[in-house]
């Protein structure tokens, strides 16, 4: 099952990297994520370990409040982005990690003495520091010293903004003529607070919350919590149910990879390709809209079962109109893949190795297209996958083109498994009788799912309260976006675009309860000064 | 010819006020023409369907507040998109849209259309260098770079045709069109070229480098907005008419066609807005079929391709002259 | 009647939207929904509006996501960078009130908080159908059909 209640295994904190280098010889070679925990006096940290053939290890150590805990960037080269995010939550240091000066997730601004996650930390408080009048919290990233790079390089502020182009994020290029020589992302533009805010509202309330973590992959986060809630309860959802949740979870990845698809298209200039595909996706959002009530949301799930069946009648109009669907999609991908231009533009762009993506905890298809078969579906089966036959699509090259394939093989296959789900539905009523409003007792689970971009973590744990002690979200963005970061280097601008979406980004998942624009500041990023400098120059 | 007639010819046909007109109509077309390609229905409710769409985004940024960011080059920055828009309409002063010869007729206004070229380029990039950011430098870069990879081919195609013609004039095409038949009869390699050059030179995809939106925001455009704005856009537009109109003359055989000269002109000039009308909507159709180069590729892309063919041309051009 | 006061003040401007689109802290929900409205199914050029990748271009500011810390200062920017008339519209429920971010440490509120407001579309996130509305209402066109795919040329449905 892709839920499991956690069993530690303790270690002393200057023992940390040792026992997860003896973990990692025991075949623990995935670092899932770093989940920090309040204890009252101390810091609790979990590292959830993962077998790329199934199974997870967690690995847990307290360090004091404001302490310090050895880096393990030794062992795992990847965790140096969940030690910035502990940091951020927790203000706990970890020496050896050279990024400890800077915030991730936080804007700067972000007062020094009040870690969010603590539980004596008050939103309301923090609030009111934030948004006090005169506090600037955008400022510019790091753009002095840029002749250490070379004579001739300027910093060009990439932010995203565009409305087609989901969300924003920022990157700071540094630029030779179109040449990239660095690039320095700055994420955190659409933090929120989430995380947070699970703790202060109810287990049901929870889902719809979790579930706005990102309107691309919705219902995976709610999926994902509700299993991991489950665990807790000891309750299992009935088997109708199940095939209701993996239903929606299909469909949900069909969209998001045809929206992808899409901006591809659009990143590349290509915006004929954009309009055709967002075209074709529409039948998709209606089947959503049919099955769920809902085009984005779908908020369908809920602990215990789901929040509406699926009759008979719509259930046979799913299979129709996904049949219709295939057709149209296969014949477009068809053509789509088959334009030289097409390979031109995306062949052997942002290409990264095998090694890569494994050393940086990669997930998703960015991870399947070096070869690499880890799809939680298959590793750890959950709702109804452990019943239906499909498999796991991989690519071999590792570039933008490999992950078109990928991302196409993927939505076919899911399209072969809407298919089995609507011949073999099971019977029996998959609405519990009322929404769960309970108490869960003390204890702690996690759950994970194949989102459309990856493996998704959700950790519970349960204080034996209305509403959770502490939720941790571990989204598949944030684990790949530091190959998108080292796969930029040594392209050129025409790529950027397509080799920061190659990942699919989904910054709302990543930044968790963050979200912002950094299209505004970006022509206010270079200081004055800077421009005389520049100008002059030139 | 007297001074009013070149005045007229200048300031209302085949002139600015011709080409502001054709050019606003140009972006409706082009405008449609895409949407029903994308499978969508483009400008519906602005005129009759929507034709005035194209004037009305114009009156709107002629009206709206100007904002010039500052330190701003302010000569550069209000001259730049005047001479932008100038440059088209003075070039379409000298082509010979109608038998009714209003057009300024002078022996080498082909030739000068070449330099006209360049000026029109250099006024852009003033536009983009007026204002100092990050992404009106990279904007003007490839701009200027497009420029230096299109210009080879356009030039040389141009030459090809007043090679095998011997005329440095517009009138000397025309002249030998109607004697021979259209020149895209003998060089249709050199109007492949042409036509891809003027992909090019009108930043359309798959050369919209300059502005590419994904990348660098507007380009050299991303600065201005009000009536600076009104003008660079209505300088994109009637480029597309000068683009067109000097493929139509120089290969399409300009306003040749049946009833030549019949109605005091009004055919020829209703022949030649057909071809114009024909051979832009082929360039919108091409471009909305495309995806963005990428800037290394430019070069190999246009140069590669389109020398050889250019070169061929050549050789074939020689040889006809041989014979002939 | 805000969506008319928003058409007058936008006088000429109304029949030609060019939009910016700022995305304040969004979950990404409505902003596919409003990707959605450009496509052909409700294809928005038809009001002639169009989006601009600059902020000095636009007429319309639409803000998706309730605001945050660091979207604030940059969200102020874009706005004062709109040259005069302008309208801006919060176009999904966290736009409008915050939505179920409210109360988070990190989040403002409202784009109200920031800049003034003119239409609220609310929704969670709004339908494209709503977008399309409310894009209708200030071009004043009486024919609301919001659903417009074409049917002619081209593949699938035909």
């Amino acid at each position: 099952m892709g839920a499991g209640k956690i069993e530690r295994i303790e270690a002393e904190p200057r023992e940390l990297p040792a026992a997860l280098s003896r973990l990692r010889g025991e075949g623990y070679s995935h670092l899932i994520t770093i989940t920090g925990l309040d204890e009252g006096d101390s810091i609790g940290l979990i590292y959830h370990l993962a077998r790329p053939g199934g199974g997870v290890a967690h690995l847990h150590a307290s360090v004091a409040k404001g302490g310090e805990a050895p880096s393990a960037i030794g062992v795992f080269r990847g965790a140096y982005i969940y030690e910035m995010e502990v940091h951020d939550m927790f203000g706990l240091r970890f020496s050896g990690n050279p990024h400890m000066g800077r915030r991730l997730l936080l804007p700067d601004c972000y007062p020094e003495d009040e870690p969010p996650l603590l539980k004596d930390t008050d939103p309301g408080r923090v609030r009111e520091k934030l948004f006090a009048p005169g506090t600037v919290c955008l400022q510019g990233p790091p753009v002095s010293g840029l002749s250490r790079y070379s004579p001739e390089s300027i910093a060009v502020p990439f932010g995203p903004y565009h409305p087609a182009f989901k969300e924003p994020e920022h990157f700071t290029l540094i630029v030779e003529g179109e040449r990239i020589l660095d690039a320095i992302p700055r994420i955190g533009f659409v933090h929120r607070g989430v995380e947070k805010a699970a703790e202060q509202r109810s287990y049901l309330r929870d889902i719809f919350l979790l579930e706005r973590i990102c309107g691309i992959c919705s219902m995976h986060h709610g999926l994902t919590f509700t299993l991991a809630v489950e665990k807790l309860l000891g309750l299992e959802a009935p088997e109708r149910a199940e095939y209701i949740r993996t239903l929606v979870a299909e469909l949900e990845r069909i969209h998001s990879h045809t929206l992808w698809l899409g901006l591809v298209g659009y990143w590349m200039g290509f915006e004929t390709m954009f309009m055709w595909v967002l075209t074709v996706r529409e039948t998709i959002m209606d089947l959503i809209e049919l099955v769920s009530g809902n085009r984005v949301h779908k908020s369908i799930v809920t602990i215990g079962g789901v929040r509406r069946d699926v009759e008979g009648e719509k259930l046979r109009r799913v299979g129709e109109k996904i049949r219709g669907f295939e057709k149209e999609f296969s014949r477009l991908i068809g053509d789509i893949l088959s334009l030289d231009e097409f390979i031109e533009r995306t062949s052997g762009i942002g290409s990264y190795t095998a090694e890569d993506a494994r050393a940086l905890s990669t997930v998703g298809p960015v991870r399947r297209a070096v070869g690499d078969p880890y799809d939680i579906r298959k590793v750890e089966p959950y709702c109804a996958y452990g019943d239906l036959d499909f498999k796991v699509v991989t690519g071999d090259r590792g570039d933008v083109y490999s992950l078109v394939q990928v991302r196409a093989g993927e939505v076919l296959e899911s399209i072969h498994m809407v298919e089995q789900i609507v011949d073999h539905m099971p019977p029996g009523n998959p609405v519990p009788k009322r929404p769960f409003m309970g108490v869960v007792k003390p204890g702690e689970a996690y759950a994970r799912t194949e989102a459309p971009r990856g493996e998704l973590f959700h950790y519970v744990r349960s204080a034996g309260k209305h509403s959770p002690d502490r939720v941790k979200v571990r989204t598949p963005t944030l684990a790949n976006i530091m190959l998108a970061a080292h796969a930029l280097r040594g392209q050129t601008v025409s790529d950027v675009p397509l080799v920061i979406t190659m990942i699919d980004p989904c910054f709302s998942c990543m930044d968790r309860v963050l979200v912002a624009d950094a299209g505004s500041g970006r022509r206010r990023i270079l200081t004055e000064a800077d421009f005389h400098r520049m100008r002059r120059r030139w | 010819m007297d001074g009013a007639t070149a005045v007229f010819a200048a300031l209302v046909f085949p002139g600015l006020l011709f080409t502001f007109l054709m050019g606003l109509f140009f972006e409706y077309v082009e405008r449609k023409l895409v949407a029903r390609v994308q499978r969508r229905i483009g400008p519906l409710y602005a005129g009759p369907g929507g034709v005035l769409q194209p004037l009305y985004d114009f009156v709107k940024l002629l009206v709206k507040e100007e904002l010039p960011p500052e330190g701003v080059d302010r000569l550069y920055y209000w001259l730049a998109p005047l001479l932008a828009a100038a440059a088209p309409a003075y070039g379409m002063a000298f082509i010979p849209v109608s038998s009714f010869r209003l057009s300024i007729d002078t022996p080498y206004d082909y030739v000068f259309t070449l330099f006209l070229f360049s000026f029109a380029v250099f006024a852009t990039a003033a536009a983009g260098y007026a204002v100092y950011s990050p992404y009106t430098a990279m904007g003007v870069g490839r701009l200027v770079v497009q420029y230096s990879v299109y210009e080879a081919i356009f030039a040389s195609t141009l030459a090809l045709a007043s090679l095998q013609t011997g005329a440095t004039s517009f009138r000397g095409l025309i002249e030998y069109q109607a004697l021979h038949g259209p020149l895209a009869l003998y060089q249709p390699l050199g109007l492949a070229a042409a036509v891809v050059a003027l992909l090019a030179k009108l930043e359309k995809t798959p050369f919209d480098l300059p502005h590419a939106k994904q990348e660098i925001v507007a380009g050299w455009m991303t600065e201005y907005s009000g009536r600076g704005l009104a003008f660079l856009h209505i300088a994109k537009d009637m480029s597309a008419v000068w683009g067109s109109a000097l493929i139509v003359a120089v290969y399409l055989g300009g306003p040749l066609g049946p009833l030549y000269g019949a109605l005091g002109g009004l055919v020829d000039a209703a022949w030649f807005v057909a071809k114009m009308v024909a051979v832009y909507a082929a360039v919108a159709f091409i471009s909305s079929l495309a995806g963005r180069v990428r800037v290394r590729g430019l070069a190999e892309k246009i140069w590669g391709a389109l020398l050889p063919l250019v070169f061929v041309q050549f050789l074939v051009v020689v040889a006809l002259r041989w014979l002939v | 009647m805000t969506v008319e006061k928003a058409a007058r003040k936008l006088g000429p401007a109304r029949r030609s939207l060019w939009i910016y689109h700022f995305n304040a802290s969004g979950c990404n929900g409505c902003d596919i929904e409003f990707a959605a409205a450009l496509t052909s199914r409700y294809d928005i050029e038809r009001f002639g509006a169009k989006l601009v990748p600059s902020p000095r271009h636009a007429d319309v500011l639409v803000v998706t996501g309730a605001v945050n810390s660091l979207t604030r200062d940059s969200l102020r920017m874009i706005y004062d960078q709109m040259p005069e008339p302008k309208v801006v519209i919060a176009l999904g429920t966290c736009a409008c009130s915050g939505g179920v971010f409210d109360g988070c440490y990190n989040v403002a509120g409202g784009v109200d908080k920031v800049i003034p407001v003119d239409i609220y579309v609310p929704g969670c996130p709004p339908k494209p159908d709503a977008i399309v509305e409310a894009l209708a209402r200030i071009r004043g066109v009486k024919e609301r059909k919001a659903v417009c795919e074409v049917k002619r040329g081209g593949r699938g449905k035909d």
